[in-house]
């Protein structure tokens, strides 16, 4: 099956099976390395990728899914600035996630904060239900999540204003 | 050197080839047939025939295979392994291969006995039969998984004069050996990289070197590179313990019978070890003049079970305390107090009556009690039990809280040959550069290595790299469990640091200091009756309080509180967090059920210091107490004794239905 979508903001086509998982295609197919996962099925949820800006477990999203789609992995990601708040964010809260999670955790906050910059602790915790590492206190992870919500939020008000 | 290391999964190569493992769906039998279709040519298909060595991996005088062409030992026993320019096509071709087996019964039962040993004094049998009052129960830990961790796996590069293996291993010097014995290709052309592998528990101790082989293998028969990464569930040993303690008229224990019993699987690795670990999780801290401790590893037709959580050391200790914590309840006492009134911390006593160092269990005590108000709240639930008991009222709540309260050893037990040429080496060059060499570099303990050389020649702690290398410049500093890093390889460079500081100054630069590790030289069960037979101790004490929700039956967690002794402090924040988290995993593999971030408990962990020069690891020992506290809590929500692990709300559910 000939699957075409834009990977961290370059065209890709691929010849593929339809239903290679997303996490398959990107660590076998286009050399993405920034991806842990630890389960393959959709329990660790260490394997996020932005699809179309939203936040996916890639081992559940099967290859026919992506046709047209925009993908982006932690590589493009961490050279963003969303990231740099987010970063910066949880460095202020004192939460920092380890080596393995890092890169699933700044993508699932980008989700949160990226709709509502002050979320409220229960949707924030709900969200990272995705992530099944558990290096950071629950309490850790709202006020990272709440301190880069206010920094994104800080940002789009300075970028109206102007 | 190169720079810090990458997962096993981000690694790629041109050209490389993606491996997967046929293995056997049966758990007992013979092969009868293997017929392997014709694969396209860059397609490697490895079997027993392919080895040009010993065909196992070998720790001292224990083996297991690595692929087998003839008996089938266990479900999951490699069989082939098949290396393909992609994963899938690897997985198709390895799929379309048929086998037929004679199948025979398979043998799960405990019955093989691998190693036995007993210890005893006195005549235990005598006193159990004259006392009145004996507790006997059966503490039984089943199989845990470890599962979330780091990809467990090897990359094989073969070079013109070398061959490179990044392998994701607690261990590289054995995956070496073991490359070595297999493929038949020298140590000095074999170089091995260890790649991150955090967060693990003890699953990447044997097999990161079984995969380095099958890469090996295929890299030098298709002359490309080669991974393999692999997700087959690594469990750890089911271990019972069935102990008989008898009580005198003042509640005093004064005879303890004790049998072990740990299945390790089709191929146990590392027996004696586990022996070790296990007599001394079991012993308790209260002197007895009579007792008897049996230990017995079997082997079965189960897949080999791996070092999960320091050598089976968790299981023995939640037997011991929760055997207290049954005891306090059959005599109705104040379990905090019970354990404070026979733990005077100045002469901490062995079951078998070995004095050991002065130990700070009376204030660990007091500070998880003090903190969790757990006096007040084991008097409210004994109460509300009590309340229950006479029948439907407000009260009816299922409720309790539970203490314990102990130590973990850690690094090993005895003195093995291979120990002797452990070691770790620290160079300082210009402008006050040091950087630290050890096989161990990807260790979570590098921020305590850094903080000892800075207080030790007062250099900025910036200046100070771990440096990660390979096998063929970083020396051999054996495996990374049982804590060692922190217990055996901090005090190491602490050495290098002071002799460096002695040179310092009047040597040229770079001074170069290697020190070597001494262990102790000894057979442990001989000398049972006079000391512990390890490095060092961390003690601790913890408070869990659980609420049995009616609804779910589900252990809902109202507060974990711990306390700690881990000697030399460092990084107090980081240690705590690397404790919450050892804390969770167990927590959800004590539930049998995943926690998702909201209903994750609050977990409160205090240290205390007494002054040790070294640092201590508190992860093995929380695993034990989290678990006999946790028991003798939902124990006493549901008034019955809980002597099983997992617990998950089915069970508790039977266990209401059977009430």
């Amino acid at each position: 099956m000939k699957i075409q979508f834009t990977l961290n903001g370059r065209q890709e086509v691929l010849h593929i099976s339809s239903d290679v998982p997303l996490l398959q295609l990107l660590t076998e197919y286009s050399g993405i390395s920034s991806i842990r996962p630890g389960c393959d099925r959709g329990r660790c949820g260490n394997c996020v990728v932005l699809v179309n800006d939203l936040p996916l477990l890639s081992c559940l999203v099967p290859a026919f899914d992506i046709r047209g789609r925009q993908i982006v992995t932690f590589e493009r990601f961490s050279q963003t600035r969303d990231f740099t708040e987010i970063q910066k964010g949880f460095t202020q809260a004192d939460a920092l996630p380890c080596s393995f999670c890092f890169a699933s955790k700044s993508m699932l906050t980008h989700g949160i904060i990226s709709g509502n910059t002050s979320p409220q602790p229960e949707e924030i915790l709900q969200a990272f239900s995705l992530n099944a590492c558990t290096c950071l206190e629950p309490s850790r992870i709202v006020q990272g999540v709440q301190q880069a919500g206010t920094l994104r939020g800080r940002r789009r008000r300075h970028g109206r204003r102007k | 050197m190169a720079q810090k290391t990458e997962f096993i999964s981000a690694l790629h190569e041109p050209e490389m080839l993606h491996g997967t493992i046929v293995r056997s769906p049966i758990s007992r039998g013979r092969i009868t047939s293997l017929d392997i279709p014709r694969f396209p040519e860059e397609v490697v298909v490895i079997s027993s025939h392919d080895i040009p060595g010993s065909n196992a991996v070998r720790i001292l005088h224990d083996t297991m295979p690595l692929l087998t062409h003839d008996i089938i030992q266990y479900t999951g026993q490699p069989i082939l392994a098949v290396f393909a320019p992609t994963l899938e096509q690897a997985q198709v071709c390895a799929s379309s291969i048929a086998m037929q087996f004679d199948t025979l019964p398979p043998d799960f039962e405990q019955q093989r006995i691998f190693t036995d040993s007993t210890v005893s004094h006195g005549d235990a049998d005598a006193v159990l039969s004259e006392t009145e009052q004996v507790i006997e129960r059966t503490y039984v830990t089943k199989e845990k998984q470890s599962s979330f961790t780091a990809p467990t796996g090897a990359l094989t590069i073969p070079e013109e004069k070398r061959i490179i293996v990044h392998a994701s291993t607690q261990w590289p010097f054995h995956v070496r050996s073991c490359i070595g014995e297999v493929c038949g290709v020298q140590k000095r052309k074999t170089v091995v990289r260890p790649t991150a592998y955090s967060p693990n528990y003890g699953e990447k101790l044997i097999y990161p070197s079984l995969y380095g082989c099958l890469t090996t293998l295929a890299a030098v028969k298709s002359g490309r590179p080669a991974r393999l990464i692999d997700r087959y569930p690594a469990l750890s040993p089911r271990v019972s313990v069935h102990r008989k303690t008898a009580f005198n008229a003042q509640g005093d224990p004064v005879a303890e019978d004790i049998l072990v019993t740990a299945d390790l699987g089709a191929f146990p690795l590392f027996a004696e070890e586990i022996t070790e670990h296990l007599r001394a999780g079991v012993m308790g801290y209260i002197p007895m003049d009579s007792y008897r401790i049996r230990v017995r590893t079997t082997y079965s037709s189960n897949p080999p079970r791996y070092h999960f959580d320091g050598f089976c050391y968790y299981a023995g200790l939640f037997s011991s305390e929760a055997q207290v914590s049954a005891a306090c309840r059959n005599l109705s006492v104040n379990p905090a107090q019970w354990r404070i009134n026979r733990y005077s911390s100045s002469k901490i006593r062995l079951l078998n009556g070995a004095a050991m160092k002065p130990a700070p269990v009376e204030e660990l005590i007091q500070r998880v009690a003090a903190k969790s108000d757990f006096n007040r709240k084991h008097a409210a639930c004994t109460m509300n039990q009590i309340q229950r008991g006479r029948g439907p009222s407000f009260t009816g709540y299922l409720r309790g809280i539970g203490i314990s309260a102990g130590y973990a050893p850690n690094g090993f037990s005895r003195n093995y040959p291979w120990e002797k040429q452990y070691s770790v080496m620290v160079r300082l060059e210009e402008n006050s550069r040091l950087s630290i060499h050890t096989s161990l570099c990807n260790s979570g303990a590098s921020y305590a290595w850094k903080q000892t050389c800075s207080e030790i020649l007062g250099i900025p702690k910036e200046n100070i790299e771990i440096a990660y290398g390979d096998t063929s410049n970083l020396p051999n500093s054996g495996p990374h469990i049982l804590s060692r890093d922190i217990a055996v390889i901090t005090p190491l460079i602490k050495r290098c640091c002071e002799s460096i500081k002695s040179q310092r100054f009047k040597e040229p630069l770079p001074i170069v200091v290697k020190r070597g590790f001494k262990a102790k030289s000894h057979e442990p069960a001989k000398h049972f009756h006079t000391f512990l037979p390890f490095e060092t101790a961390c003690w601790a004490a913890v408070v869990v309080e659980v609420e049995i929700d009616s609804i779910s039956f589900m252990p809902e967690f109202r507060g974990i509180w711990c306390a700690l002794d881990c000697g030399t402090l460092f990084d107090e924040n980081l240690l705590r967090s690397n404790l919450r988290t050892k804390l969770l995993k167990d927590l959800q593999i004590t539930v049998g059920e995943r926690i998702t971030q909201e209903y994750m408990p609050k977990i409160d962990i205090q240290f205390i210091s007494r002054g040790s020069s070294v640092p201590l690891s508190g992860t093995q020992v929380l695993s034990g107490l989290f678990a006999s506290a946790f028991t003798s809590a939902v124990s006493q929500a549901l008034n019955t004794s809980i002597t099983n692990l997992p617990l998950s709300p089915p069970d508790i559910l039977s266990v209401l239905e059977d009430q």
